[in-house]
């Protein structure tokens, strides 16, 4: 007996020791498993919480008189309320209530806190984040912010709301993401508002700078032929303020030779890339080696003489980084004789970004202008820096210690940064490299979308929108009285040599921006004559109009060629035609490419002995309408032409080892070569013993995708085919969870189309928006999501089909509450004050 | 009889303590069990049922609050597992804390019992 009781002690005691310490300690990536599976504080309470209740009444500290908040049957809640901070409270409380965990992860993104949540695992993104120090910009800007300006009342009244939401957590209102990573929601700061222009800045423009990547082009190609690659100005021109051209304009010249690589500058550019890191030293490298995401948003308005209605319209289309749940959440805040604004705001920040109000509707694309230079600086000590030298005086540096937790608030590492006067040192060890970047100086947004939001014409809009900084947006803006502006705003640097394409000498203060573009020469329209507008992030300004240096390698203008051919050949526009336009199939690079490629295999069989599968393959693009509807089965093997094209024709841009590209021209560069079909470029130097011309890379182009779709996809005739079994976009969730995510959904539209799609998927159409200003606004909406956060809402992911179908939902803009069918409103949630 | 009412109150006292503490107070309560009840009845094996039970028991009444079945869908899905898997795995937790700490404490006193009576009868 003895002998069975001590085997039990033992074991007993080791099976508790090990079970106790699952329950209580994390493994691996597991949280601590007892409050986990804690069947009623645990993930389990979860399952609560997902649909909204009939009715809430809800006390909520702060406010000045009762709310009322009524969600439609879309989820969107319409918030009438006394004041504007009331407003803004309410709609941190239903933020809160709806995207409690995105708050948190937006935040700590910008913040390089995400190790405190993931593990230190994320330690590596914490520190690039850290480094760049958008947060410590955005300190810096709430700290000048005056706390009794109207902007600044209502950022903090929403961090009150969504403060109070978090104060008042019941078990099951504990979002799942929380539980999985085993850690508690943390409180709201009203610094964390402003966290969301830095991102937003983040988002749109890091990485826009080519001043990195061309630096290794030149040390590949030599200086000329790396300008030619990597243009200043757009080889088309179908500017976003119209240059009087009714169609685009063809500026195609030859491309410069290639020079011969500098060995030795490369080894240099691999010592900074090494210094940079994993990410930053990427943007030494061409990413775009494979087919990279594309961020291609779109915007538009007709004036009423083009509408069938008699009445503006406006379209806004952007496209960025698809989420589960959706950066967007849809709201409407009304304030009585002051506030009337309908749209999508960001979860962190209490102010509509893109929508309308009563009497205005305005969207943004991202201008893509280069606002990032990089400065060599010379410190006084490589290792551990204190000064930095500039016009032969020793400045002080910037020094910030920077502390890394983890999960359990361990401290993981510990940073030390520097900065100059131009902003941070990223890199110090063997290069010194400090990056001066608009969005980081306090010129970002100054809540211009406050006032804007309360603007009653296209005037009063642009000039709320004045003080806008970062991101640079094209901002498209249509009233009822039938006016349609567009203007390219934000803090445009002006360099001392008229370029932002070079790596400054930091010695000299000279080498400094000299100022900032003034207003009056932002590339902008009100009304032109041909009575619409369009941007899709093309190049703002026809360099012959003004040729300023505003940024370089612009993206293609694909997209703006379609949306511009589509607006001129429809004069009466109809808000369907709107929404149509926004996933139309039509294609202006596969119109431009396709005849080249056919052409070329005619040329070859003219002069004997064609390839077959080149025959073949011209033979089934020759049957293509250069559309990619879902149901095409040619758009695939076109897509895989225009890759090998490109990998033919780029050979001379592989790294020495002949691995990578170290960047590829844009397809506008390559639609250029097209006309000089001798040119040097074409010659695929991994061939030898021939030197191949224009058409032979587009034959062998040609063929080589015909073998690879057919090796990958089958006959041509098969169901593998269709582009809606090619192309997909994927929805992932912040976690990246497969199981919370929507994953492989098939889209129309590939690269350059209205509706781009390309690499993963991961990018698209966030929202798209559609308003006729009449007499009373109309307005259509969708973003591929859900207004819950909660994976198991019927609210997570019920706007993705119609999303992926192109259409769009009709929006509910009521004047008051009574205004709302009953049989439309889903749930009431009551804000009372505290008595 | 008076087995099941102590079953019954062991149910209950796994419930409210997970309840109103905390999920680490199933090893105190089945450690209490394992104090109370003769070794030779084998307390582990009760405590572990009725520790599961209580769970289960619980787990219903988040259920009564929400889509239980697909949260423990997602929940699979999440972790490569059958979505049972994850229910299984709630009830199994505690049903080992609570066979374990019963065990421990059951075996120990047996033990010790069995030395003092060794000593007293020497």
């Amino acid at each position: 007996m003895q002998r069975s009781a001590l085997t039990r002690v033992l074991l007993s005691a080791a099976v508790l020791a090990a079970v106790l310490h699952l329950g209580a300690r994390r493994i691996g990536p597991l949280p601590p498993l007892g409050a986990f599976l804690d069947p009623l504080h645990g993930v389990w309470a979860a399952a609560g919480g997902a649909e909204l209740t009939d009715l809430d009444e809800v006390v909520l500290p702060g406010l000045a008189a009762p709310v009322r908040v009524v969600f439609d049957d879309r989820g969107v809640p319409h918030i009438f309320a006394s004041t504007s901070e009331d407003a803004a409270r309410a709609l941190g409380y239903v933020v809160a209530r709806d995207r409690l965990f995105q708050l948190e992860v937006r935040w700590r993104t910008a913040a390089g806190r995400m190790a405190e949540l993931a593990g230190a695992t994320a330690l590596g993104f914490d520190r690039y984040v850290r480094g760049l120090g958008l947060a410590w910009s955005a300190e810096r800007d709430f700290a000048a912010l005056d706390p009794a300006s109207p902007e600044a009342r209502e950022i903090a009244a929403y961090a009150e709301g969504v403060n109070a939401w978090i104060d008042g957590l019941g078990p099951s209102d504990i979002p799942l993401e929380y539980h999985l990573l085993g850690v508690e929601p943390s409180p709201w700061e009203p610094v964390y508002s402003i966290y969301l222009a830095k991102l937003m800045g983040w988002d749109l423009t890091y990485g826009v700078t080519t001043d990195l990547r061309r630096r290794r082009l030149e040390a590949l190609v030599g200086r000329e032929a790396a300008a030619a690659l990597s243009p200043v100005n757009s080889p088309i021109q179908q500017p976003i303020q119209p240059n009087g051209s009714t169609g685009p304009r063809f500026d195609f010249v030859p491309i410069a030779p290639p020079g011969e690589p500098d060995l030795l500058a490369l080894e240099g550019l691999d010592d900074l890339a090494a210094a940079l890191g994993p990410v930053l030293g990427d943007l030494l490298d061409d990413r775009a080696s494979q087919p990279g995401p594309v961020l291609g948003s779109n915007n538009w308005a007709v004036a009423p003489e083009r509408t069938a209605a008699g009445s503006a319209l406006l379209a806004g289309d952007p496209h960025l980084l698809l989420t589960l749940p959706a950066i967007w959440y849809e709201a409407h805040l009304v304030v009585p004789g002051e506030l009337d604004v309908y749209g999508v705001t960001i979860p962190s920040a209490p102010f509509v970004q893109i929508g309308f109000n009563r009497h205005v509707a305005w969207s943004f694309t991202n201008t893509g202008a280069d606002v990032i230079d990089y400065y060599e600086e010379e410190l006084d000590d490589r290792e551990s820096p204190s000064r930095y030298l500039v016009d032969g005086e020793w400045r002080p540096l910037e020094v910030r210690v920077e502390q890394y937790r983890g999960h359990d608030d361990n401290l993981l590492a510990t940073d030390t940064l520097y900065a100059t006067h131009r902003g941070p040192l990223i890199a110090y060890e063997k290069e010194s490299l400090a990056m001066r970047w608009t969005v980081l100086e306090e010129v970002g947004e100054k809540f211009g979308l406050w006032h804007a939001a309360r603007a009653e014409s296209v005037e009063e809009w642009l000039t709320a929108m004045e003080v806008w900084g970062a991101p640079a947006q094209n901002m498209i803006v249509a009233d009822r009285q039938g006016t349609i502006a567009i203007r390219s705003t934000g803090t445009y640097p002006i360099h001392p040599d008229g370029s932002g394409l070079e790596i400054r000498d930091g010695r000299f203060s000279a080498e400094d921006w000299v100022g900032f573009w003034p207003l009056e020469r932002y590339p902008s329209a009100v009304d032109p004559q041909q009575r619409y507008l369009a941007s899709a992030n093309q190049q703002p300004i026809d360099p012959r109009v003004d040729s300023t240096y505003m940024g370089a390698d612009w993206p293609s203008p694909w997209r703006a060629m379609r949306i511009n051919t589509l607006l001129s050949s429809d004069s009466a526009v109809t808000p369907d035609a709107m929404r149509r336009y926004q996933t139309d199939p039509g294609n202006a690079r596969a119109d431009l490419f396709l005849p080249f490629f056919l052409a070329a295999v005619r040329r070859q069989a003219e002069i004997g002995a064609p390839d077959e599968s080149a025959v073949e393959a011209a033979e089934l693009l020759a049957e293509w309408d250069r559309r990619y509807t879902k149901e095409n089965r040619r758009a695939v093997v076109f897509e895989y032409a225009m890759r090998e094209l490109a990998d033919r024709t780029w050979d001379e841009l592989l790294r020495p080892e002949g691995s990578r590209r170290v960047y590829t021209p844009s397809s506008t560069v390559l639609a250029s070569l097209l006309h000089y079909p001798q040119s040097v470029w074409w010659d695929d130097r991994r061939t030898e013993d021939v030197v191949e011309d224009r058409d032979a890379i587009l034959v062998a182009g040609l063929a080589a995708a015909l073998v690879r779709a057919k090796r990958e996809l089958g006959e041509p005739e098969g169901p593998a085919w269709r582009w809606e079994n090619v192309r997909h976009a994927n929805i992932y969730h912040l976690l990246e969870l497969p199981a919370l995510s929507a994953l492989g959904l098939p889209v129309q539209g590939g690269p350059g189309n209205l509706n781009p799609s390309s690499g993963g998927g991961t990018h698209g159409a966030s929202w798209r928006m559609v308003v006729e200003l009449g007499d009373e606004i109309s307005a259509w909406s969708i973003y591929p999501g859900g207004q819950s956060g909660h994976p198991l809402s019927s609210r997570y992911t019920d706007r993705i089909d119609k999303w992926v179908a192109g259409e769009l939902d009709r929006v509910l803009f009521p004047r008051s509450e009574s205004d709302l069918d009953d049989s439309r409103v889903t749930s009431l949630l009551e804000l009372t004050p505290e008595s | 009889m008076r087995r099941t009412v102590a079953w019954a109150l062991l149910l209950v006292a796994f419930v409210l303590s997970t309840a109103f503490v905390a999920w680490w107070t199933v090893p105190v309560v089945a450690a209490i069990w394992g104090a109370a009840t003769a070794y030779s009845r084998k307390p582990w094996r009760s405590a572990a049922l009725v520790a599961a039970a209580a769970w289960a028991l619980l787990l219903a009444v988040s259920g009564t609050r929400g889509p239980l079945l697909e949260l423990a869908g997602l929940l699979g899905g999440i972790f490569g597992l059958p979505g049972f898997a994850t229910v299984l795995l709630t009830l199994i937790f505690p049903a080992l804390l609570a066979w374990s700490a019963a065990g421990l404490v059951s075996a120990l006193r047996e033990t010790l019992g069995e030395r003092a009576r060794a000593a007293e009868a020497a």
